[in-house]
């Protein structure tokens, strides 16, 4: 191996890592992206040491994105971690978090290959997506005992989110919190943008190129294990099990 | 003050260029508001005058500058008529069509008049009047001639962008015309927006590969567009290019002829001189656009290549997948979508928590050593030896049969033995092949004495009886002692016989289909 291809892989894996921005359409660390896609040793090193550690690489539009996937147990978060991240305290708020970015996510894709060509979203058009979709479940919610709900279940989910007035009370610009519909949107906004996912201009949230590469790679990739729930749920169940 | 600021400069110095611009709205608006309401007592009511501008202007462009020809009234009559009838399905008599032809002609031209809009020049600090007119006329040879005015044809190009014609040839039709008519500094802004008009077919360039790159299917249709609307007109631009150019070195060449007057000259020369500039500017970006055109289709086509090889892969439905989770009445299942999309997590932590467990853990003070458990003994059981159980088991209960009937009486046969053995089970025992191998091991000795048998066993038959004997239960047949007599082959005992005893006897075995019977010989049982 040639120490200096070597040296390369390492410069270009530590700029993946620390999250810097591999992009020869942006400019920025042109010289690793060319490193990457023209030099096979360098090429090869990067993608196993990747491997190695459960993460995955795209090349999209001239530009290097990394993932973690859904577990990975190092550079991955849990869901305690993304309740500090996003400043909640409960699981159910964390799960109409979850709900909102998928939301937010599928108002730009339905599948991960069909793009909707829409520009920027906005805060109301998100909280409308939001109320259309639990619909069906808020109509049904007078009919359900409340105590009986799993904190995890769409029902709950419902109710949280019907319980919210659609701006607080106290001002009238949007903050993030947990107090209003579009507080818990402007949370998951800040979220996204802090994962470099969106970006925002003047209450317009714009998706990044990160963004567009991962959703239509990661989960093209990943789809037919992403179905398998019954698997993740044993999986998961199991893991509670050793926890104890 | 306002010298300093440009927004305030803006206002002021460039008011009247934007009043002139809008100007070039004002005959169309001012025609729409045109009702036939007073016309023939509102009899065409139903017409509407913006269309039928618009119609009769693209029919001037058409004749005076795609086809080159001066329109005539006869001309005009033609094709205004033409559109009546096509459009607002009128079908009049001539007389009357020729007479609303004339009103409409007659508001288009203002009634000869240049239509007409007071505004405030900041500059001057007066009020000017600005003019326009939409048709033009000229006699010549004793005929009036018509033709589409320059501001008409650009107030009819920016209504709409033209997607059938090229634009840059439009364009360069209307700087054909400012030439000619002399007017540099407008034929420089439409030069300019020629110029742009090639920038904004790059951009669009660009937009193509973008579109291309989400989504094939919508890209190829872009493509296609682009090539119909950009691409086709080349050739023809690039000829009015030259021709323009040449216009200008005519317009140049005269010019310098007519040195009469010394500022006008150097003034027209300095307008050609920066339109001939800016024209050159034109072509060599016209030139990078063909360039770029050739890059767009190589790029488009290994774009599509790349897609063929792809399009089997299906692609990952979201909504598939909430749906799939709803099922499962999970909402923390989204967030394997939400997790794969975040950042690296490089700040590593330990977790509190664990050092309770590094407190609370107990550590064993010696090494136990590994627990060996029992192991059962599994026991096989063969065949033979589960046969051999069965007819141990048979055999007993026959034999005990046989003993208590021989302690109660001193002599019986066969027969009366197979009546008792019936009465205690049933006909079944018939059936059972153990019965007839007993007859067959009882049938090898003729005498028993049980107190011997206990001792010493001769047979399989005595070793059976002499377990049966070995258990307390059975110890009243210790003593027994007799003796079988075969009635078939025993001839001197024939005096013995009794009358009802037969010498054979017959066994009726029922059989599910049908009864098979079959003999053997008569026994008899003497206790003695």
């Amino acid at each position: 191996m040639n120490n200096r291809n070597f040296e390369r892989a390492m410069d270009l894996f530590s700029a993946l890592i620390v999250g810097e921005e591999v992009s020869k359409k942006a400019g920025k660390n042109a010289e690793l992206y060319d490193a990457y896609t023209s030099n096979a040793e360098v090429n090869e090193i990067v993608d196993t040491m990747l491997k190695k550690l459960g993460l995955k690489l795209y090349d999209s539009n001239e530009s290097l994105f990394v993932s973690a996937g859904d577990h990975n147990r190092v550079f991955g978060f849990s869901n305690e971690e993304l309740k500090r991240m996003m400043g909640l305290r409960l699981n159910k708020e964390l799960y109409l978090c979850y709900y909102i970015i998928y939301n937010v996510m599928t108002m730009f894709y339905h599948t991960s290959a069909s793009y909707t060509y829409l520009e920027y979203v906005k805060t109301e058009d998100v909280i409308e997506a939001v109320s259309a979709s639990l619909k069906n479940v808020t109509d049904q919610i007078n009919l359900l005992a409340r105590n009986e709900l799993e904190e995890s279940s769409f029902e709950l989910l419902a109710i949280t989110w019907d319980e919210q007035p659609v701006l607080g009370k106290e001002d009238a610009a949007i903050r993030a919190s947990r107090g209003s519909k579009a507080g818990y949107v402007k949370t998951a906004f800040n979220f996204l943008i802090s994962q470099n996912l969106f970006a925002e201009a003047e209450e317009r949230y714009y998706p990044t190129e990160r963004f567009h590469a991962l959703m239509r790679h990661y989960f093209e990739e990943e789809r037919g294990r992403l179905f398998e729930m019954e698997q993740e749920l044993m999986r998961r169940g199991e893991e509670e099990d050793a926890a104890y | 003050m306002t010298k300093n600021n440009p927004m305030l400069d803006d206002i002021y110095e460039n008011h009247q260029e934007r009043i002139l611009n809008l100007m070039k709205y004002l005959p169309f608006f001012k025609l729409q508001e045109t009702s036939f309401h007073q016309y023939k007592e509102g009899r065409y009511d139903g017409l509407d005058m913006g269309y039928i501008v618009m119609g009769v202007l693209r029919f001037f462009l058409e004749e005076n500058n795609f086809n080159d020809r001066r329109v005539t009234y006869g001309d005009y009559l033609q094709f205004v008529t033409g559109l009546l009838r096509r459009d607002f399905n009128l079908f009049i008599p001539p007389e009357e069509e020729k007479e609303l032809a004339g009103y409409i002609f007659d508001k288009i031209k203002n009634d000869g008049r240049p239509f007409t809009m007071d505004y405030f020049d900041p500059v001057e600090k007066k009020t000017k009047t600005a003019r326009m007119k939409l048709i033009d006329s000229t006699l010549k040879d004793g005929v009036m001639y018509y033709d589409i005015t320059a501001d008409a044809i650009e107030f009819y190009l920016e209504t709409k962008e033209v997607k059938e014609g090229s634009r840059i040839n439009i364009k360069q039709l209307l700087l054909e015309k400012m030439i000619e008519t002399k007017n540099f500094s407008g034929g420089l802004d439409v030069v300019r927006q020629i110029n742009s008009e090639v920038n904004k077919l790059r951009m669009r360039k660009q937009e193509v590969i973008k579109t291309l790159g989400i989504n094939v299917y919508e890209g190829v249709k872009a493509l296609e567009e682009f090539n119909r609307t950009g691409i086709r007109w080349f050739e023809e631009e690039q000829s009015a290019f030259q021709k323009n150019r040449e216009l200008i070195a005519r317009a140049k060449e005269k010019a310098e002829e007519s040195q009469t007057d010394e500022g006008a000259y150097k003034m027209a020369y300095e307008e050609i001189f920066l339109l001939e500039n800016e024209l050159l500017k034109a072509i060599s970006n016209h030139g990078k656009l063909l360039s770029d055109c050739m890059e767009l289709q190589v790029k488009a086509d290994e774009i599509i290549h790349k897609y063929k090889f792809s399009r089997l892969k299906n692609a990952f439905d979201f909504k598939g997948y909430l749906e799939k989770a709803r099922k499962f009445n999970d909402v923390s299942l989204l967030g394997n979508l939400i997790r794969p999309l975040q950042k690296m997590k490089t700040k590593q932590s330990f977790y509190i928590g664990q050092i309770d467990d590094l407190l609370t853990q107990t550590v064993k003070e010696e090494e136990e050593g590994e627990k060996l458990k029992e192991e059962e003994v599994v026991m096989y059981r063969f065949e033979d030896e589960e046969e051999e159980e069965r007819i141990g088991e048979n055999y007993t209960a026959i034999i005990k049969t046989l003993f208590d009937t021989l302690l109660v009486r001193e002599r019986f046969d066969l027969q009366e033995f197979n009546e008792i053995l019936e009465l205690k089970y049933f006909d079944n025992i018939f059936r059972n092949s153990d019965y007839y191998s007993f007859l067959v091991h009882i049938c090898q000795k003729k005498e028993y004495d049980l107190s011997e048998v206990k001792k010493h066993q001769d047979t399989f038959f005595e070793g059976i009886v002499s377990e049966m004997l070995k258990d307390a239960k059975n110890i009243r047949y210790l003593n027994l002692r007799f003796q079988l007599e075969l009635l078939g082959d025993m001839e001197e005992t024939m005096l013995d016989f009794e009358e009802h005893e037969t010498e054979r006897i017959s066994h009726v075995i029922t059989g599910v289909d049908q009864d098979t019977e079959f003999m053997t010989s008569n026994i008899r049982f003497i206790r003695y």
